[in-house]
This record gives structure tokens, C-alpha cells and sequence, in this order.
């Protein structure tokens, strides 16, 4: 209950949707909690019931335990009295302001030695220095975030709020950012909420994941646990696995099921769930491509298939294949290369019983 | 040249000018942002005296300011003179005449200032009312600067309100375009033509200063894409 956020709240759009989200999540120093999902799943409006932006028609919102909000109480506190950073998706600087006014815009309660300090520590800490004077639109995009987060850090915030921190800038920022950021968010010690639709932002930067979708939150756990065993199709899908059937359980024996797939009997992991109504999900670096002769391995599925299509996606090759049902791997290029893989090729894909994930299938 | 005329329509475009900018943020403010369903409805009472002629607002005003009228009984029961026919009265037609000129520019230039500004601003920790001064006013204030040149501009040009609810009484309501008419009718030319050109060129350069100042518009709020 201490060192926790928990979300329970309602908030309805006129003519919109309704979004309705339940979670609670560790709040510890420099703990990372990424919203997740497409847009219009509702992760800005938990993003700005946090902050004290939008008020909730019902619902509450307790941080380490001190109610923010709390409609049955008719407790509401306004963002000047939380103390939450916020990041904007579009950083929000004041344009008529130089950087450091900026960062020292929330400081006008601290003595003017103590603004310049904190200030002055806060450039040096995001690789500011030398641009103080500037003023926002004459500084490029990464630097515009920097001069942002310095400007949220400022005030000490006992929560930092992101908004699609990277989605703003160009692609190769993008990923020189990623990493940086994570390093700088474990650094500040800070508890964090981020939000973002992008996959790989999510993996890079969250130690938890809300999956969310259509206004509702799917699934709540750590990063690794939602990617890797998501509690339904939604999240599947939003994780990005590249394979997902309709399948069956046919039986089930010492810790394995056999799962029927179009024409081919496949062995995974016995699913928690009852049930055998299941989509089968695979990803697409689970999926090993050999020639149709190679010797047996230890994977339990395999399967003989044909090349339909090949895409290169940088370093890697996307191959879709119709193993009598569609089927996509992921191989490096000189891999390719080896194969002989081109269109109509016949190969034989084979993936571990570990790497086949069931959902259960409504 | 009604030396009198030109300074009494200075002082009251000045006072109008004022007085619209007290009153006229904070109905601006309210108009830029509130989301009240029946707002438009205000929207058009503020209008009105566009398309009014002054005839009918004159006429209107004579009426609520005249001792018999509600703001001109309480008006001067509390400091014993009538408004009608003195400085006093000219200056609330006037605010109200001018109000369009004022409110209009202001709304506009209050509604460009991005709300996510503000936003940021209330989580830094930052009260409403100091959000308004410190990103608000400085970002929406070459607007608010037309709209109160504007209004000085307009409140000089002012006749058939002024006429209405002033008269015509010298050094106290007799303005400048009053003044003109009046000489006019008196076939004093040359009298009429020296004020007449005071307020053209006074009223040009102001306009000139106005498009000016707006040409060199803030390109630097966060662009929406």
C-alpha cells in the first residue's frame, strides 16, 4: 500500500468513449511503469488523471497511500498542490522564455541562489550546458525534450508523468534517446509513468506494463511477463507477435499440450487455463528455417512450408510462409543468404514447445 | 481648431481604453475558454454594437442612465449628479460602444495562447491567476495591444452614441467629431477641416502602429502539426 499507485476511475467523453481503468502499481524510486496500447486506448486520460488535468467522474487515485482524488470523498487535488512532472508529448516549452527560465519557471517560491543552482545542476545533468539562453524554437528537438524534462525535474517531482516522450523526434534520435532515457529515469530516482503506443519504447523503458485497449486495461504486470505470456488476444497483438491462430487443445500430458492447427498438430507448454478453444501465438525470432532434409533437433514442431514472401527490415529478413497456414519468421540476412531463400522455396520451419504461447480464445 | 473638443475625445478614448482593458480580460478570458453552452449568446450581446446603429444604443442608454432609468437612479443616489449629459455618462456609452473593439481582438488573441502552456504551467505548481500573468499575457500581447489601440482608435472616432447620451455641451461633452459637425453646420470650413484633419492623421497613425506591430506576429508557440 506504501510505496504504491493505484488508479480505479471512470471518465466519460461527451460523444467519446469511456474509459474505465483499474490498476495498481509499484511506485518505488526509479521504478518505471509504461501505459501501453493504441491510440485511443486511454492511456493519455489515466496520463492527465494523474497529473490533476482531467478530473474522473468516479474513481479514485492514491499515491503512497494520500488520496489525489477521490470522488466518493469529494477529494480532489489540483496538479499544483500533486507535484507531478510532466512531459509533454510536445514538450510545451514557454516559448517566450529562455531555456533556463524555463527550467526555473516552477522555482519562483525558492530563493533566486538556490533557482540557479538547482537549474544549473539540472543542464549539466542532461548535457544542456551552453544553452541557456536560447529559447525554445532555436533549439532542435532532442534538446527541446531535454530542456522539458530538466524543466518537470525541477520541482523535485514525487511522480514523473511522460507523455510518448520520443515520439516527437526523428527516427534515429529515437533510438539513441531510448536507452539514454531508460539510464537517465533508474539514475533520478524518481517513480515514472510513461506512456507510448511504440512497442520497443515500451521493452526499453518499462520495468511494468498496463496493456491497454479500447478505454479499458487489459493486462497490469511486469514488462516481461505481459510480452511474453499476455492474458489475451489484445495484448498479443499489441506486443507485436507476428503468428496468431485459432487452435485447439487436443490433450494434455505431463506439463504438454497437443494443440491442433489447421493441418498440423503442434506441442506447446500446457496452458493454465481450462478450456480448448486457444489462439496460438508465435513469434517471429522463435521460428527456425532449414533446409527440408536437415537432420532432427530438439524442437518439437516441425513443420514443412514454402516461402510466400521475403522483406528486409535492416539487419534481419521478415519471410512469410505458408505452412498450410501463414507463418512468419524473422532471420538475419546472411541466413538468407545460405538458404537460398527466395520465393516458392520449400523449407522446413521448426520452433520450440516453450516458444508457443496459447491464449485463451473466447 | 477646437483645441477643447480634440483633448476631451483624447481623455475619454483614453479612459475608455482603460476601462476595457479591466473589464474586457476577464470577459475575454471567459469567452476564450469557458465552454459554457450558452456562451454564444454573450458572444452576440458583445457584438451588438457592430451592427447596432448608435442611435439605438444611444437611445437605450438614455433611458437605464436617466434618473429614472436603473443605472442612473442608483448612480445618483450615491453621488448626487446624473450621468446623462456629463463626462461620466459619455464614458459607459462609450465602454459599451467600444466593447466589440476590445473583446474581440482580446478573445482572439487570448484563445491563440496553447493550452497545454497553461497546462504545464499548473504542474509546475504555478496558481491560475500567476499562469495568466507570467505565459498568458505575455504571449497574447501584441493582440491585446490592437485590441486597445483599436479601442482608443474607435472611441475617438465615436459620434452618434456621444450625441445621443453626451450632447452637446462645451469642455464637458462636446468631442472632437462633434465639434466638427457643429462647425459644419455653422459653415466654419476652416475650423472643421483643422480638427477633422487632427483626427485623420491621429487616427491613421494609430491604424499605421496597429498592422504594424501585428505584422510582427509571436512565430514561436509550439506549431500544431
Amino acid at each position: 500500500m506504501a510505496d504504491t499507485l493505484v488508479v480505479d476511475l471512470e471518465k466519460r467523453f461527451h460523444g467519446g468513449p469511456t474509459v474505465r481503468a483499474t490498476l495498481e502499481l509499484p511506485a518505488t524510486p526509479g521504478r518505471v511503469a509504461v501505459l501501453f496500447g493504441p491510440s485511443g486506448a486511454g492511456k493519455t486520460t489515466v496520463l492527465r488523471c494523474l497529473a490533476g488535468l482531467d478530473q474522473p467522474e468516479h474513481g479514485r487515485v492514491l499515491f503512497h497511500g494520500e488520496p489525489w482524488c477521490d470522488t466518493s470523498a469529494r477529494i480532489f487535488l489540483p496538479p499544483q498542490r500533486r507535484r507531478v512532472g510532466l512531459l509533454f508529448q510536445d514538450y510545451a516549452l514557454f516559448p517566450h522564455l529562455t531555456a533556463e527560465q524555463n527550467v526555473q519557471y516552477g522555482l519562483g517560491a525558492l530563493p533566486a541562489d538556490e533557482r540557479r543552482e538547482r537549474s544549473r545542476s539540472l543542464f549539466a545533468l542532461l548535457h544542456l550546458e551552453g544553452l541557456e539562453g536560447r529559447r525554445p524554437r532555436e533549439l532542435s528537438g532532442g534538446q527541446q525534450q531535454r530542456v522539458a524534462l530538466a524543466r518537470a525535474l525541477a520541482i523535485r517531482p514525487r511522480l514523473l508523468l511522460l507523455d510518448e516522450p520520443l515520439s516527437a523526434l526523428d527516427a534515429p534520435s529515437r533510438e539513441h534517446l531510448r536507452g539514454e532515457l531508460r539510464r537517465l529515469l533508474r539514475e533520478l530516482g524518481v517513480p515514472t509513468v510513461v506512456v507510448t503506443h511504440d512497442r520497443l519504447e515500451a521493452l526499453a523503458l518499462g520495468d511494468d506494463l498496463v496493456a491497454m485497449e479500447g478505454g479499458r486495461v487489459c493486462q497490469v504486470g511486469p514488462v516481461a511477463d505481459v510480452f511474453n505470456h499476455p492474458a489475451e488476444l489484445a495484448v498479443a497483438r499489441m506486443t507485436g507477435i507476428e503468428t496468431v491462430l485459432p487452435g485447439t487443445v487436443l490433450k494434455r500430458e505431463a506439463g504438454l499440450a497437443t494443440v491442433e492447427v489447421g493441418p498440423h498438430h503442434l506441442v506447446a507448454l500446457e496452458p493454465a487455463h481450462e478450456g480448448s478453444a486457444v489462439f496460438v501465438c508465435l513469434r517471429a525470432e522463435d521460428v527456425t528455417l532449414g533446409l527440408p532434409e536437415a537432420a532432427p533437433t530438439s524442437a518439437r514442431n516441425r513443420l514443412p512450408c514454402k516461402v510466400v514472401s521475403l522483406a528486409h527490415e535492416g539487419a534481419l529478413v521478415r519471410v512469410g510462409l505458408d505452412a498450410g497456414f501463414p507463418l512468419v519468421a524473422r532471420v538475419t540476412r546472411f541466413s538468407t543468404e545460405e538458404l537460398g531463400l527466395a520465393e516458392g522455396r520449400a523449407l522446413t520451419a521448426t520452433f520450440k514447445a516453450p516458444a508457443v504461447r496459447l491464449v485463451p480464445r473466447p | 481648431m477646437d483645441r477643447a473638443a480634440i483633448l476631451l475625445s483624447l481623455r475619454l478614448a483614453a479612459w475608455t481604453t482603460l476601462l476595457l482593458l479591466m473589464l474586457g480580460l476577464p470577459l475575454s478570458w471567459w469567452l476564450a475558454t469557458s465552454r459554457w453552452r450558452w456562451k454564444f449568446l454573450v458572444e452576440a450581446v458583445v457584438s451588438l454594437p457592430l451592427v447596432l446603429p448608435p442611435t439605438v444604443l444611444g437611445f437605450y442608454l438614455l433611458l437605464a442612465l436617466g434618473p429614472r432609468g436603473p443605472l442612473g437612479g442608483a448612480f445618483e443616489s450615491l453621488f448626487g449628479s446624473t450621468l446623462p449629459f456629463s463626462f461620466g455618462g459619455l464614458l459607459v456609452a462609450s465602454v459599451l460602444y467600444s466593447l466589440p473593439f476590445s473583446v474581440q481582438p482580446f478573445t482572439a488573441a487570448l484563445a491563440g495562447v496553447d493550452r497545454r502552456l497553461l497546462e504545464a504551467s499548473w504542474c509546475l505548481g504555478v496558481s491560475r491567476f500567476q499562469t495568466f500573468l507570467r505565459v498568458v499575457l505575455p504571449l497574447s500581447a501584441t493582440g491585446i495591444l490592437s485590441g486597445m489601440v483599436l479601442t482608443f482608435a474607435h472611441t475617438l472616432g465615436e459620434f452618434g452614441v456621444v450625441l445621443m447620451v453626451g450632447g452637446n455641451l462645451e469642455g464637458r461633452t462636446r468631442t472632437a467629431s462633434i465639434s466638427i459637425y457643429d462647425a459644419v453646420q455653422a459653415l466654419d470650413y476652416a475650423s472643421a477641416g483643422r480638427t477633422a484633419l487632427v483626427l485623420l492623421v491621429f487616427s491613421f497613425l494609430v491604424l499605421a502602429l496597429t498592422y504594424g506591430l501585428q505584422r510582427r506576429v509571436w512565430a514561436s508557440w509550439p506549431t500544431r502539426s
